[in-house]
């Protein structure tokens, strides 16, 4: 069974990258040959057969642009291929370097001067590999600086917070645009990411990955032409960059890759759970033993002997405490001051005074010893044991500032600040709050229907919990909050089923736009558009710093598009019982997921319904030619007629709309 | 402070070039932005249009019983029309610096240009008109405008002539709900990139981040853009010439990018420096920043800061959360894990 296992590995992973390839190729199927490409910005890229972006054009900083380098190798493909539109080129490489099969896909971004890369790594052998490649940039010519997206003068580290590298033209090429060099996101983020830049002229960014046997990485990365004026600052930098991060163009990739990314962080989505109910404490994993930490490299295992445990969280009543609820101790040994904390194996934890009646531990093969000085204590996994699938969370968990976690009753509401006004929130509709990772400002707030608010938690806040009776909190210590209703949700930027507005710094209401029209300025003239007509209405570019004004996109449920600028000061949309007032500048999309018709539409299709069964047959072909054109408006009233009618031609013509729209 | 390095700042400052064009631009600095997007220039010697996105021309314009949003205007109180052309639509620009929108209607309109002769122009099909400046323009009314408030990127701009008694601008932000006499405030701008806060500066120096709530003229917060005190301030939000300088007053700078001119209110607060407790005179603070959690178990211990003082420099913990602050004639309570840096021995004026 052994000497078998890793031969059958050996053909799953054969067999599942030809699948993976065998998708792309399905799109990819035309061969690609290198040529210059024009984005809407009038930058050219040319894309050579290995996918390095080659110099184009006389103004460019572009010498040798993202080429990936595996020792003294650079990536080759036998042949790329791409799409009809040329929108994606696929570079397969059959020969596996190292045991490992790379594809690099390049995606051009329409409407946007970026090249979007997504890595792909196939770990084909039957063991887990340490991957190391380089990602390598030569310029034209020797920048004048080479910045981190928030302006910082790059020496050999990007640090926590800085997403990427922005290469600024020297005094020989200030025509040519910019270049960014995106690297991460937000979320992925978090800690020094090593650089190497020399003479301001060569970039590369090493990369060591872990690839589990048989399974795939991705590395997710882009560059973007920046146009931007002279006189660039650290804040004109971090403006212009912005426009250009990774987060923004996610949503085009194929949701695997998001997952399975090596550098965006929890932008994969997930509420983070296995944080909420961790199996690791201060470094050490639970496992079937106790665990007794007398320091950083001194840990016993065995069993111990806990009796008459109290807990007085910060001066607050004492609470006896039964051992089998605690997870992890730690003692004032590890904290250096009086304090203690306590884990509950719920998610809880608690900062205070640790009192015990008896706290000994019996080593394995050894004698029981009593525990004086607490470094930490962790407590073995409950048996029978469990995975984390079985840790679920029984209340909705508070986080302090202070690191606490608290298990509260989801009873009574919320008062919170947004951006446009205070609301009440029904602790019983929030999934989570978290902070949010591109901005500093307030907290996300997620609710039960897809809502997300960016909100300030700062005024008093009552909360009744679990153990500790009611707290009066103060908003400003509220950290994050998570809910059971997170664990079954699967993502956390699951699209509502309902209408939604979503704003440029990613918050989103989820109700129905009350104003009886939209104005839009178009290039005709203005036009009124009924709120329930709208499919879609996003910002069509990034929107003009300097004038604020943005051109949206508009796709209508009745087929046709729109394009023009919104006539209104405010848009009004009614949610959760509130009206929200948002300001047109605030507005990045809305969405209508399921085609609504209003009463004067809806009395149309009845009619033309009617005449589907007319005498006439001009009259029947007119109704049918209509309610085709009307597409999903008129579905739901297509379905309802198929039920009731008994006349065979409109049973006829009924079922070749309905089945037109499937 | 707001540094302008606009040609309307240079203007501003007594040192331009004193063509006509530079001090028209000064008077009426909005308009001149404006104008500037339609590729044009504000001219002392005739009136131009721009019908239909075409050339502009030069001549003179006539017009008789003018309404905007079926209210009368003066012809001689109107500076500029600018109006889709397919739209009756318009933004009315007025001598003495206000903006207006409305539905535009006459009796009866004309353009007398040497090119096209006289052209009978209609209130739904103008496209922009920008007449002639004259001396007077941007003098305000009595009483004169203390601050100006524009209401939508592409809105109305508003004199304010005095303060209700009482009137507060109200701030939310990561402290908590702040309260500002109007007299402390020296600007406010809703922030680029789509954020949904303003930005607000002291005139003690200070930035605040906040959503701000104020009624003032029968405006709400929800369609106010920017509040200030010149329409040259209110100019250089709209154009990209704004640049933060470098802050040189001794403050407090938090995560959200706030920054507050002041010092520590307590006399002293408690540290964890390795395994002692101290306690450390504010005064004695030369530099705080925080550091980045060195692990996901280190944020048990609270967040850690290198310590600069006269004497020496550590690496410390606070050991209570909060602190005061004192700024702006009032004293706030900050939590420790939302300060980014304090500097206290910077020595350069607001």
């Amino acid at each position: 069974m052994n000497a078998i296992s890793p031969i059958i590995l050996m053909i799953l992973a054969l067999t599942i990258q030809p699948l993976a390839l065998a998708a792309d190729l399905q799109e990819a199927n035309l061969p690609y040959v290198p040529g210059s490409i024009a984005d809407s910005e009038g930058n050219e890229w040319l894309i050579e057969q290995n996918g390095t972006v080659q110099q184009s054009g006389a103004e460019t900083m572009i010498g040798n642009c993202m080429s990936l380098q595996f020792g003294n190798q650079q990536f080759y493909t036998q042949q790329a291929m791409t799409t009809a539109d040329g929108r994606l080129i696929v570079m397969p490489n059959n020969q596996a370097v190292g045991g490992v099969r790379i594809t690099r896909r390049i995606y051009l971004i329409e409407g946007h001067p970026v090249l979007l890369y997504v890595e792909e790594f196939h770990n084909i052998t039957s063991r887990d590999l340490v991957f190391n490649f380089e990602v390598r940039h030569n310029l034209n010519h020797q920048a004048r600086e080479i910045t981190s997206n928030l302006g910082r003068p790059i020496k050999d580290s990007l640090e926590p917070k800085e997403k990427g590298l922005f290469s600024i033209p020297g005094e020989n090429e200030k025509n040519a645009p910019a270049l960014l060099f995106m690297m991460r996101t937000a979320a992925g983020a978090t800690s020094t990411m090593k650089t190497r830049v020399q003479n301001k002229y060569q970039i590369s960014i090493p990369y060591s990955i872990t690839i589990p046997a048989g399974q795939v990485r991705y590395l997710v990365h882009g560059i973007a032409q920046v146009r931007s004026k002279a006189g660039q600052t650290n804040t004109t930098i971090a403006q212009n960059t912005s426009t250009y991060a990774l987060e923004r163009y996610l949503d085009r990739l194929p949701k695997t890759s998001l997952k399975l990314a090596i550098n965006l962080g929890d932008e994969s989505g997930s509420w983070n759970l296995a944080d909420w109910l961790p199996s690791v404490f201060w470094g050490v994993t639970q496992n079937s033993f106790d665990q007794w930490a007398l320091g950083q490299q001194s840990i016993l295992k065995g069993q111990a002997i806990l009796r008459g445990i109290i807990f007085n969280r910060q001066g607050e009543a004492k609470i006896k405490m039964d051992p089998s609820r605690i997870a992890a101790l730690a003692g004032s040994h590890f904290t250096r001051d009086e304090t203690s904390w306590i884990c509950l194996r719920d998610g809880q934890r608690w900062k205070g005074q640790l009192e015990a009646e008896e706290m000994n531990f019996s080593p394995l093969g050894g004698s029981e010893l009593p525990i004086q000085s607490l470094e930490k204590l962790i407590l073995r996994q409950p048996s029978p044991p469990f995975t984390q699938h079985e840790n679920k969370l029984m209340h909705p968990l508070i986080e302090l500032r202070s690191g606490e976690r608290i298990a509260i009753q989801a009873e009574g509401d919320w008062n919170v600040q947004t951006a446009w006004g205070t609301r009440s929130i029904p602790w019983s509709e929030i999934v989570a709050l978290h902070e949010n990772e591109e901005d500093t400002f307030g907290q996300l707030l997620c609710l039960k229907d897809g809502t997300r608010l960016k909100v300030l938690t700062s005024t008093p806040v009552k909360i009744q919990t679990v153990d500790l009776g009611q707290l009066d909190l103060d908003g400003k210590t509220l950290q994050r909050i998570v809910s059971p209703i997170a664990e079954s949700l699967e993502e956390t930027d699951q699209e509502p089923t309902q209408n939604y507005l979503e704003t440029a710094d990613k918050q989103r209401i989820v109700g129905q736009i009350k104003n009886p029209q939209i104005l839009i300025s178009s290039e005709t003239g203005v036009v009124p558009i009924s709120p329930h007509s709208i499919r879609e209405m996003k910002v069509a570019h990034p929107m003009n710093d300097v004038s604020h004004e943005s051109v949206f996109d508009l796709k209508l449920w009745a087929g046709g598009n729109l394009q023009g600028k919104l006539l209104h000061e405010t848009l009004s949309l009614e949610g959760k019982g509130y009206v929200w007032n948002i300001p047109c500048w605030h507005i990045e999309r809305i969405v209508n997921p399921s085609p609504s018709a209003d009463a004067e539409l809806l009395r149309k299709i009845a009619t033309w319904i009617h005449d589907l069964g007319s005498d006439d047959w001009k009259s029947r072909e007119t109704a049918t030619r209509t309610l085709r054109e009307l597409g999903p408006l008129a579905l739901v009233s297509l379905k309802q007629e198929r039920q009731s009618t008994k006349d065979a031609e409109m049973i006829r013509r009924l079922d070749e709309l309905i089945n037109n729209e499937k | 402070m707001i540094l302008l390095t606009s040609e309307l700042a240079t203007a501003e400052s007594g040192k331009a070039k004193g063509d006509h064009e530079s001090k028209a631009a000064t008077r009426l600095p909005i308009l001149s932005l404006e104008a500037k997007r339609h590729h044009a220039e504000l001219s002392e010697v005739a009136d131009q249009w721009q019908p239909d996105g075409h050339s502009w021309l030069s001549g003179e314009w006539q017009a008789s019983l003018i309404k905007l949003n079926d209210a009368p205007l003066q012809t001689d109180w109107i500076a500029a029309i600018f109006s889709s052309a397919k739209s009756s639509q318009a933004r009315v620009f007025l001598r003495d610096g206000r903006v207006l929108l409305g539905t535009l209607s006459w009796k009866d309109a004309h353009f007398v240009s040497p090119i096209l002769g006289r052209v009978k122009l209609k209130a739904d099909h103008l496209g922009h008109l920008i007449l002639r400046s004259r001396s007077t323009d941007g003098s305000t009314g009595k009483p004169p405008a203390i601050a100006w408030i524009l209401d939508h990127p592409q809105g109305r701009i508003i004199p304010v002539t005095s303060f209700a008694e009482k009137s507060a601008l109200i701030c939310h932000t990561t402290l908590g709900t702040l309260t500002f006499a109007w007299s402390e405030i020296e600007t406010i701008r809703a922030l680029p990139k789509g954020k949904s806060e303003h930005e607000i500066h002291l005139k003690n120096g200070s930035r605040l981040v906040a959503w701000p709530q104020w009624k003032l003229s029968g405006l709400s917060t929800e369609t106010c853009f920017a509040w200030a005190r010149t329409p040259t301030q209110l100019a250089a939000f709209l154009t990209e010439t704004i640049q933060e300088t470098p802050q040189s007053l001794p403050g407090l700078r938090l995560k959200d990018g706030s920054f507050l001119h002041g010092a520590p209110f307590d006399e002293t607060t408690l540290w964890q420096i390795e395994n002692s407790e101290i306690q450390l005179p504010c005064k004695t603070w030369v530099q705080l920043k925080q550091m980045a959690a060195p692990s996901p178990d280190a944020s048990f211990l609270g967040p850690t800061f290198t310590l600069k003082t006269e004497a020496q420099t550590w690496i410390a913990r606070p050991r209570q959360e909060t602190f005061s602050w004192r700024c702006a004639g009032q004293n706030w309570l900050v939590p420790w894990t939302i300060v980014e840096s304090i500097d206290l021995k910077q020595t350069g004026n607001p």
